[in-house]
């Protein structure tokens, strides 16, 4: 198994600047760079907040319900 | 096959504060947000098996986290108007109710995009998700998701106003309290 780090893989970038489509009104680059920067910190600050314990104590109850003897409780 | 199970779970544990923040974009009541979590995680643990190995874990769960709050909103929809919840709140939001457009933050301004193009902003523009991936988890064409992200950002930026893009707000954004606007176009 993987776990890609933010979405990572073959397929359009798109995280930074400008959605370039050949239709759409034209829309300042700095300022749409300056709204992707504070999307991604908006978003950062929900991300960064620390897990409650109750998800750890959730997968541990999952994990125990499994009855598999090999795995460690982390 | 105990270590593919405990890769499993680290990686779950390890994508948690990302499924918080996307169960955020979808209500503003946080502790309904730590519910729609619980409920992708139980989900994710008993469809482990589902899981491709060599896929996007993280889309994975953002699906099975994306089809939990659906099928809970239409559910709840049937009960009450939630307050909380921003797909029901930002709905109604037209240009003309903004007000001054330079006092709005940029919270704010997110909770104005139509729910559809909000998701294809954060997916895209915040989790950092391909076009693909992001069409995969909201079950649409790449296109869709493109036109969803071009018309997100080019709302933000006219609900945010140009002139003020340098000195937006500071405070905690998509961290609760929220667009409070009711539904009044129907």
């Amino acid at each position: 198994m993987t776990t890609e780090k933010s979405g990572g893989g073959a397929g359009t970038r798109a995280s930074d600047g400008p959605v370039s489509e050949p239709n759409s009104s034209p829309v300042d680059t700095v300022l749409q760079g300056t709204l992707g920067k504070k999307l991604r910190e908006t978003y950062q600050e929900v991300v960064a907040e620390a897990v409650p314990e109750k998800f750890l104590t959730l997968l541990a109850e999952l994990r125990k319900k499994e009855g598999e003897s090999g795995d460690q409780q982390t | 096959m105990s270590s593919d199970r405990a890769d499993f779970e680290k990686n779950l544990i390890a994508t948690i504060p990302h499924l918080r923040a996307f169960a955020r974009s979808f209500t503003n009541d946080g502790a309904r947000a730590d519910d729609l979590v619980q409920e992708t995680l139980v989900k994710a643990w008993n469809s482990m098996h589902s899981f491709t190995p060599g896929t996007n874990f993280r889309a994975w769960l953002f699906t099975i986290l994306r089809n939990a709050y659906f099928s809970q909103h239409r559910k709840l929809r049937r009960e009450v108007d939630d307050p909380h919840d921003v797909h029901v709140n930002s709905m109604a939001v037209r240009p003309e109710q903004y007000g001054h457009l330079d006092l709005i933050d940029f919270r704010t301004a997110l909770g104005t995009l139509p729910p559809d193009q909000r998701e294809a902003l954060l997916l895209v523009g915040a989790e950092g998700f391909s076009y693909e991936e992001a069409a995969e988890i909201c079950g649409c064409a790449v296109g869709t998701i493109k036109s969803r992200v071009n018309r997100a950002r080019t709302r933000l930026s006219e609900v945010l106003d140009v002139s003020g893009a340098s000195d937006f707000g500071t405070e905690p954004l998509l961290t609760g309290g929220g667009v409070k606007t009711r539904n009044i176009s129907s």
